[in-house]
């Protein structure tokens, strides 16, 4: 059986189709049919996105990879040759790995608290409540918001003394920090507004997963006396597979890609403690105009991002196939 | 069917729903809020959860501070531009990839996979260079040209032309019509969702990404909104950092992508799970 | 997994040969599309076209547009077009433009460079050299500036710029709270404003008013370094050396003030204006600011008196300029460069330099625009600027090192990590010399 997807994704969303009906699997389907006799079209059609996208995503790829081995200033006439020496500078300095684990703690905390908050509320969206349209473009909203405009009013509502998360706080007698100048507390308060961003995105993508999820099959385990819990800990859920699988993919590529947050929220501080790896790149890049380490970074960011993403695509084709 | 549980379950999610309702609104009310009071209000040591002074004024003053008219109408071409492109380039790919075989299939498929993890920030300076060579900065090209190709759009619409059932398209073929013919009057009608999925997806995306035309517009006429509103938030020394401008035209800048949305998300949800199940 | 790597490379391959194709396909699209771009030179009845970027946004942003549309009104034979592009502090928008458009070789005519980063512009060799216009030029002479205003525009002892907007950190103080507290004058010393820290600190809870507040930022750092008697770079540029006890000796003092509960600061990206809101609310009676923030002070503040101070010495006093100063971007056309150089004559000359002044809060940039009648009458009214140019002459230039903001960038990160984590000073400042010394090699 194909498998049932949902279609709400981003940019970087789309890797998830991948895990779903990754091409290995689709494939069968059409051996089925009479393999083509001609090569051409396909690869002629195929050819305007190729082209665009050799010409600015893999050509500047294999471009940074390139830079990667060089000491450069981005104005000096030659860069120097260094070898490997970026990566070994990299991984001795302290805010290349803070800049790594805070970029892992926030994906960590993105997948942990907004992908079950997103699955429980499409839940609750699936039963066809009255006012389930509103429901659903409130709690939509924030996603159309632009980041430089939501981070602002976020540096509002975390101001120490005059934001209103304070102020609540303080009616409840407790003294707020400063959220966005402490170094511990900065980086969670990050996390806390980029939940708020995208929780109905991941919502979004459950609700489609549940929709798809045949009403007959859900009665049907009802009839049968299975208990509210086990009707969804064994029908819902095991339908719903895909859709987790594609979320998580999903969540795990935008927080590595985090960037427009902390570049309005906190400009990487306090003392470097919420600059992910992205915004470690753009920083050694465009403002200390140090290339090669910039490019090492983003070489080592897609090698991780690559390693990842193919782990949840090998666990998840277990699941999945488990059904 | 009423019993007492089902009124019960019911009445907890509303409570849920609300709940969260809440907390997701109170951001978007307090821009609300900040757009209209003066700067002192904002700041003010009163603690007040409605507007200590009301001024619409503030969202005129807003829009007069820049022309923002033009950036409007660069955000909304500069983007329907890209979208329209990325619909016919991922279209093309994503027929081919998922009704015709060639070689190298397997391994362009996986490039594309590749291409959506590599962010932008990492790859800017060649591109850049790129475009500058041939005098493309500060140009709508800068602006479209290098999101033409869309890793994303090809997948997207890969998923949904698998829904349309082979046959179909085999016996077109057998009726001798071309695989470009296929793709616009058989294939393309089925998708309808994926592509609206698409356009209004990478709509909002592009309508929201600040930091791509910030690094390569440079005149006031080629502008575009996310610039604009990043360019409140400067804060040397003696420039006032106008909170209250920037929550109103943070507030009518959404304008656009929220009225899009409104149109389509019900198109979204139901299609993606209609085309899934036609299968 | 190896078959699929050389598959891969093929596909490399054979994308490589359509980049050429598409590239030509480009280039004749590029082209058309890029036709408005018009840089002819109007020898004839067409005016010169030329271009100018700035850095500095809002009320400031409509000044400078004001100014420019005035020196198009009155030369017709010029025609600047001038566009905001986002902040020019270290690291800033504009900058980072700056630098992408020089090395892609399309620059614009003329640009606002912040004084720190001048040394990174100047080393690139893609700036025009002014040191010849200087001396020739009646307004620009370099004897003509206020003292101590051109040590942002050198670099291995040729001019580079022309100064623009500049200004210098000034210790702005609250005359109502002082008075409260009976103390009748402004610190001098740092000793002196330790104990007045203390005795202004009033208050609990939201009430609370802080007896200072430090700016957490690396300009006001310079000075701390050099009023303390220490060095930010070795003289040959080579080696940070700012983690000796007296480059830290303010630092301590400020850090301690904080830790005591007189002394407040603000954090996150808009710092800045938070600090500067701080005092206009009078929630702290002393705080080190920019010249260039008292016309917001002066526009903010309500129910009290208040006023600007010299900056209180300590081992020594040694101020670090601030502000931005205009240079001209080689590729400009002769007539280009020509006109380029009319528009600053003409911004410089006193008249000019004046107005801006007393616009923007900014400091007038030539001695002749002090003395100016229509200044010195701005002076009476505004007795707060007076100190600011009562502080030109410990102006004491940046280390002219093209790696200078990278180091920059160590400092900052450490500053939050002494104040808003209350980190140890020494340690911090030698972890942070560590990490500048491997910016500067």
């Amino acid at each position: 059986m194909r498998k049932l997807s949902p279609t709400m994704t981003d940019q970087v969303g789309a890797t998830s189709e991948v895990c779903m009906t990754s091409p290995y699997k689709a494939e069968p389907r059409s051996m089925k049919l009479r393999p083509l006799k001609w090569n051409w079209p396909g690869f002629i059609l195929m050819l305007p996105a190729l082209v665009f996208m050799t010409l600015f995503v893999f050509i500047p790829t294999v471009y940074v990879i390139y830079l990667s081995g060089f000491k450069w200033n981005l104005l000096s006439a030659t860069p120097k040759f260094v070898g490997l020496k970026n990566y070994v500078e990299l991984f001795s300095s302290p805010d290349f790995r803070e800049s790594l684990w805070n970029t892992l703690f926030f994906s960590g905390g993105m997948m942990v608290i907004s992908l079950p908050l997103g699955l429980l509320l499409a839940v609750l969206l699936d039963k066809k409540l009255k006012g389930t349209n509103f429901y659903r473009t409130v709690l939509f909203s924030p996603y159309v918001i632009p980041l430089v405009g939501s981070g602002l009013v976020w540096t509002l509502l975390y101001n120490k003394d005059y934001g209103l998360v304070n102020r609540v706080l303080s009616l409840l007698h407790i003294a707020g920090p400063d959220w966005l100048g402490s170094a511990a507390y900065a980086l969670p308060a990050v996390l806390v507004m980029s939940v708020w961003q995208y929780l109905g995105y991941y919502m979004l993508i459950f609700l489609a997963g549940l929709q798809s999820v045949p009403d007959a099959i859900k009665e049907a385990a009802a009839v049968d006396g299975a208990g509210r819990w086990s009707t969804f800990r064994h029908v819902t859920l095991p339908s719903l597979a895909p859709s987790i699988v594609f979320a998580m993919v999903v969540c795990l590529i935008q927080s590595f890609q985090t960037f427009d947050q902390v570049y309005v929220m906190t400009g990487g501080g306090p003392n470097n403690a919420t600059s992910t790896l992205v915004y470690y790149i753009y920083n050694e890049g465009f403002q200390m105009f140090n290339i090669g380490k910039a490019t090492a970074a983003s070489v080592l960011l897609l090698v991780l991002l690559s390693v990842l993403t193919w782990l949840q695509v090998k666990m998840s084709n277990r699941w999945v196939v488990e059904e | 069917m009423i019993n007492p549980n089902n009124r019960l379950e019911r009445g907890v999610s509303h409570i849920i729903l609300i709940l969260f309702v809440i907390l997701i609104l109170l951001p978007i009310y307090w821009m609300f809020v900040s757009a209209v009071q003066t700067n002192d209000n904002i700041f003010s040591p009163r603690f007040h959860l409605l507007p200590l002074n009301v001024d619409w004024g503030n969202f005129v003053q807003a829009w007069r501070a820049e022309p923002f008219g033009i950036f409007f109408v660069n955000s909304i071409v500069s983007n329907l531009l890209i979208v329209f492109f990325q619909v016919i380039t991922s279209s093309m790919a994503a027929y081919a990839l998922a009704f015709t075989e060639f070689k190298g299939k397997k391994t362009i498929f996986f490039l594309i996979l590749m291409a959506m993890m590599i962010p932008m920030q990492a790859t800017f300076i060649p591109v850049y260079i790129m475009l500058s060579k041939v005098h493309l900065i500060n140009t709508y090209g800068a602006l479209v040209i290098p999101f033409i190709g869309s890793a994303f759009g090809i997948f997207l619409l890969r998923q949904g032309f698998v829904s349309v059932p082979k046959e179909m398209v085999q016996a077109a073929r057998i009726d001798g019509a071309s695989e470009f013919r296929i793709l616009w009057s058989i294939v393309l009608p089925n998708v309808k969702p994926a592509i609206v999925t698409l356009v209004l997806l990478n709509f909002v995306f592009h309508y929201n990404s600040l930091f791509w035309p910030l690094v390569t517009t440079n005149s006031t006429n080629m502008r575009v909104i996310p610039v604009a509103l990043s360019y409140f938030l400067s804060q040397d020394a003696g420039q006032q950092l106008q909170w209250n401008l920037l929550m109103a035209a943070d507030l009518f800048s959404i304008v656009p992508v929220i009225a899009i949305f409104l149109f389509g998300q019900k198109y979204i949800v139901k299609g993606v799970a209609n085309t899934s199940l036609k299968g | 997994m190896s078959k699929k790597w050389t598959k891969i490379s093929g596909i490399s391959i054979a994308s490589l040969g359509m980049l050429a194709l598409a590239g030509c396909g480009q280039g004749a699209n590029g082209t058309s599309v890029n036709a408005s771009n018009d840089t002819a030179a109007g020898s004839g009845n067409k005016p010169v076209q030329v271009t100018f970027w700035y850095g500095i946004g809002g009320n400031l942003s409509n000044d400078v547009q004001e100014m420019v549309q005035e020196f198009n009104k009155t030369h017709p034979n010029i025609h600047v077009t001038a566009t905001y592009q986002g902040s020019y502090s270290g690291g800033g928008p504009e900058q980072q433009k700056l630098l992408a458009a020089l090395k892609a070789g399309d620059p614009p005519t003329m640009a606002q460079i912040e004084v720190h980063s001048m040394p990174v512009f100047a080393a690139t060799g893609k700036l025009v050299d002014l040191t010849d216009f200087m001396q020739n030029s009646s307004v620009d002479k370099p004897d003509n500036f206020l003292k101590g205003m051109l040590v942002s525009t050198q670099f291995n002892g040729k001019y580079y710029g022309v100064p623009l907007n500049r200004s210098v950190p000034v210790l702005y103080y609250n005359k109502t709270l002082f008075q409260k507290a009976g103390i009748t004058a402004p610190p001098t010393t740092w000793a002196e404003l330790q104990s007045d820290a203390k005795k202004l600190t009033q208050g609990s809870g939201d009430a609370k008013v802080y007896g200072f507040e430090p700016l957490v930022d690396w300009w006001p750092w310079e000075y701390s370094v050099w009023s303390g008697g220490g060095d930010i770079l070795s003289s040959d540029l080579s080696k940070a050396t700012f983690d000796s006890p007296s480059a830290n000796h303010i630092l301590s003092m400020e850090q301690a003030l904080v830790k005591q509960g007189y002394a407040t600061v603000e954090s996150g990206p808009q710092y800045w204006d938070l600090m500067t809101q701080d005092f206009i609310h009078g929630r702290v009676a002393m705080d080190i600011d920019s010249i260039g923030s008292a016309g917001k002070v002066k526009a903010g503040v309500k129910n009290f008196d208040w006023g600007t101070a010299v900056l209180p010495k300590d081992a020594t006093l040694a101020v670090p300029p601030g502000g931005g100063d205009i240079a001209i971007m080689q590729g400009a056309s002769q007539d280009q460069i020509k006109a380029a150089e009319t528009f600053i004559e003409w911004w410089t000359a006193p008249q000019q330099s004046a107005k801006w002044a007393e616009m923007t809060g900014y400091l007038p940039v030539q001695k002749a625009a002090v003395s100016d009648p229509s200044y010195q009458d701005y002076l009476k009214k505004n007795p707060q600027f007076k100190t600011a140019l009562d502080e030109l002459q410990y102006q004491h230039a940046a280390p002219a090192s093209p790696n200078y903001l990278g180091v920059l960038q160590n400092v900052q990160q450490a500053l939050q990590g002494i104040f808003d984590e209350g980190q140890p000073v020494d340690q911090t400042m030698k972890n942070a010399v560590n990490q500048a010394n491997s910016a500067l090699q």
